[in-house]
């Protein structure tokens, strides 16, 4: 497959998968409103804009200590519009899907029609959405709804399209960028974890969609510190870090199965075992939280450097000539 | 003076149908009355209320839409996607009149593949006077480069779409489009979508197919590969995502499951060409380009090409890549030569031109400018070179200041211009809100070659979707609609004693 087109696909993925993390704290937050105290609705809006790293419309770009007071004076309308419909705003829902059909449409020819068109529906009508449609009735369902036209494209992809690189490539940007978002997610739950709140921690689970599964492995009586636990290390489950990098090690062992074999390994796949092996065996203790999540989010980007490093911008005189 | 139906019976459909004697209605007789081959689509779309018509229509837009099959208009504000218009009620051709075209336009390619060949060899068709030297040598498409480079097949065109328009007296060839001629994922978008919302009614008319053309252009491309290759890599090159054509190239690529590479993705090492894959790189061996011949190469054409791959004409010339179409056709669809076609059929294959030509006057020449000054006001005056409408007069539609003007820089540049008659272009009905009313209409059938000539049944039928224009771009109004060719059984009944 052409280097450029791996490039759209990969960056496809990570853009619906990040539009796919911003509607389900949406989602979570939404819902947090309607029962919680202001203050923690507050904390809720910060975990949500730092966790994706956007700045909230008048606050700091650098994220200051004064983030908080400036959260206040916006409304939750205010705050959800930005973060959904705003074009101005890169990291608003249809900003990132827009981004994702634009990749999209440069890879046209590796992708389905089934896929094209339903990223290319869902995008048209959330172009057309506006915030009050929905706000005053069931705002939680239009994110739901949202979500599942996401389901419903991985579906599409899953039984549409060949197994063979396009897939592997995508599913490789979906897994990272859910590796990244899912590890700042953690990291802005994690200074509650020394704090005496009274934090509803089922709400970080809803963020990783992954309360059901925690309750089955456990029990629905949620304790912060197994939450954290499960969704770094739990195997099984599709939305924890271990699990992103059980993905992402064995992609890459299918786009280049001898980079991952022959000595000497390549950069990426070294990379990609460290990271799972960090997470598979790693320690669990609470004193290395934070050198974990530190750790995960410094490999993760070497990784996607080495990838571009080797397969999409590799230098050609390294790589003549392959018949 | 209106010329509303009187045919009895008529649909509120047809209500405000003008049937209007000066052009050729691609439906109805002089008298109103369906042509045979169409009666059965009549009666049926007679008989379809309004509201459904409208929903059809509907439904079309839409899939086109949702499809992506949209160009981009890009405005102050913001830059909008338009879908590409589509008018659900198809144009119907008749079996045998088509075999007739088919054969002329087969004939037509032949013999400007033998003039190509010829110009870039021993140029015999000048020597022997029979086409001026400087239309030839002095045409800003003949690339001095291609002077002695074997073609396969000596096919110098492999896809060619030529633009056919019907007056009373039948098929002419408007234009031939020899370079990157585009278009013709419309035809298959528009029969895919036409099939989906009128199936019964498809299926009863006996159309004949068109979806095979994706196939014959992946043969057609394989034939054109270096003999010694055995299962060669065939890629489109696009100018990009921002080319209003791209929604075709993406379009046909995926058919063909080869590679859309841009001019980035490709380098060439040691006269071969490779494109960059995710596995390093990769030879190509064909490429079937859609970047005009200016942007294929920056060392060889112009330099300031972004689009193209440095030294892609050098591997070209060593044979080591196979370009189609090739570099240099534009000279045999310049509009001077044109006027040349039917002595180069005669030329090179001892026949007179199946298709009629539009007859054409030189201003080159001393009385073609005479008589095209005199009856500027009768007469369309194109541009030499020019294309897409530019630099055209269209003498009864323009105003005595225009007229002028035009005639001044006409005796400055004679050489520049050539003139033919207003065509009364035909018409067929097409779907206006909740009426049906006649527009006029051309056809655009895609031929290939190589080993064998292809011609696909159809074509894209443009519109000028608005009332009187004869301008079927789409930037300008234009649409398109889907083209049936349709085989009647012989010895059927008048329609007139069918619905009786």
């Amino acid at each position: 497959m052409l280097a450029r087109v791996a490039d759209n696909l990969y960056w496809m993925s990570r853009y619906l998968e990040r539009s796919d993390q911003t509607i389900r704290l949406l989602g979570v937050q939404v819902r947090s409103v309607t029962d919680n105290t202001s203050a923690q609705v507050a904390a809720g809006w910060t975990r949500l804009f730092r966790s994706l790293k956007v700045a909230p419309p008048g606050g700091d770009p650098l994220y200051g200590d004064q983030l908080e007071d400036s959260f206040l004076l916006a409304d939750a309308y205010t705050l959800a519009d930005f973060m959904s419909f705003e074009r101005d705003n890169p990291g608003s829902m249809v900003s990132l899907w827009g981004m994702s059909r634009e990749n999209a449409r440069q890879a046209r020819q590796e992708i389905t029609q089934e896929m094209w068109g339903q990223l290319n529906r869902t995008y048209l009508s959330l172009r057309e959405t506006q915030l009050h449609f929905f706000w005053n009735k069931e705002p939680e369902n239009f994110y739901k709804e949202t979500s599942a036209q996401i389901y419903l494209f991985r579906g599409v992809t899953d039984n549409g399209l060949r197994h063979g690189l396009a897939w592997d490539f995508i599913r490789l940007g979906r897994f990272m960028e859910r590796l990244q978002v899912t590890t700042e997610i953690l990291d802005n739950y994690r200074p509650a974890l020394d704090e005496d709140t009274d934090l509803d921690w089922s709400l970080l689970l809803r963020s990783c969609a992954s309360f059901e599964p925690y309750c089955r492995h456990y029990t629905p009586e949620i304790d912060p510190w197994k939450v954290m636990t499960f969704l770094i290390h739990e195997p099984e489950s599709p939305h924890t870090l271990r699990f992103a990098a059980e993905e992402i090690r064995n992609g890459l062992g299918r786009i280049d199965p001898a980079g991952g074999a022959r000595h000497p390994l390549q950069a990426a796949h070294r990379i990609a075992g460290q990271l799972r092996a960090l997470l598979v065996y790693g320690s669990q203790d609470r004193e290395d939280l934070a050198g974990t999540l530190a750790e995960v989010r410094r490999l993760s980007r070497g990784l996607h450097d080495e990838i571009y490093r080797r397969y999409i911008f590799y230098a050609a005189d390294q790589a003549l000539p392959g018949r | 003076m209106t010329h509303t139906a009187v045919h009895p019976g008529a649909a509120p459909a047809f209500r405000q149908y003008d049937h209007n004697p000066t052009f050729y209605d691609e439906m109805f007789e002089g008298d109103g009355s369906p042509r045979q081959h169409c009666s059965d689509f009549f009666e049926t779309i007679r008989e379809t209320p309004p509201d459904d018509l409208r929903q059809i229509q509907e439904r079309v837009t839409r899939s086109f839409l949702h499809e992506g099959i949209t160009f981009t208009v890009y405005g102050d504000e913001q830059t909008i996607e338009r879908v590409f218009p589509i008018d659900c009620l198809p144009r119907i051709v008749r079996g045998d009149e088509w075999d007739d075209v088919a054969r002329g336009l087969e004939q037509r390619l032949r013999a400007l593949n033998l003039f190509l060949h010829d110009i870039y060899h021993q140029g015999h068709i000048i020597r022997d006077g029979v086409i001026p030297a400087e239309l030839v040598y002095g045409n800003k498409h003949y690339r001095i480069e291609m002077r002695g480079v074997e073609v396969p097949h000596g096919a110098y065109v492999s896809v060619c779409g030529t633009d056919l328009v019907r007056t009373h007296d039948g098929f002419a060839v408007l234009e031939d489009n020899l370079r990157v001629p585009s278009g013709v994922s419309y035809m298959l978008a528009c029969r895919d979508a036409i099939k989906r919302s009128m199936p019964r009614l498809f299926r009863r008319s006996r159309v004949r197919d068109v979806e095979q053309y994706s196939r014959l252009l992946l043969e057609t491309l394989r034939s054109l590969a270096p003999p010694q290759v055995s299962d060669p890599s065939i890629v489109l090159l696009t100018p990009g995502v921002y080319n209003s054509a791209y929604y075709e190239h993406a379009f046909l690529a995926r058919q063909m499951g080869i590679e859309l590479v841009e001019g980035r993705d490709l380098l060439v090492h040691n006269r071969r060409v490779y494109m960059r894959t995710t596995a390093g790189l990769r030879q190509v061996d064909v490429i079937y380009r859609r970047i005009d011949d200016d942007f294929i190469d920056p060392v060889t054409f112009r330099e300031d090409s972004v689009l193209g791959v440095p030294g892609l004409f050098h591997a070209y010339r060593a044979g080591r890549v196979v370009i189609a179409n090739a570099p240099g056709t534009g000279v045999a669809d310049d509009k001077a030569v044109y006027a040349y076609v039917p002595r180069i059929i005669k030329y090179y294959l001892g026949e007179e031109s199946l298709i009629k030509p539009i007859p054409t006057t030189l201003c080159r020449e001393r009385e073609g400018l005479a008589y095209t000054l005199a009856n500027l006001d009768k007469l369309v005056v194109k541009m030499v070179g020019e294309s897409g409408g530019y630099g055209m007069l269209v003498g009864p539609h323009a105003s005595a200041t225009e007229r002028k003007e035009f005639a001044a820089a006409l005796r400055a540049n004679p050489d520049d211009y050539i003139s033919q008659p207003t065509l009364a272009l035909s018409r067929a009905p097409c779907l206006v809100g909740a009426h049906i009313e006649p527009r006029h209409v051309d056809l655009r059938p895609f031929i290939l070659q190589s080993e064998r000539t292809e011609i696909v049944p159809g074509g894209l039928c443009r519109v000028a979707l608005k009332k009187g224009s004869l301008v079927v771009n789409s930037s300008q109004g234009g649409g398109s609609k889907d083209a049936w060719i349709v085989d009647v059984p012989e010895a059927a009944e008048p329609a007139a004693a069918k619905s009786a």
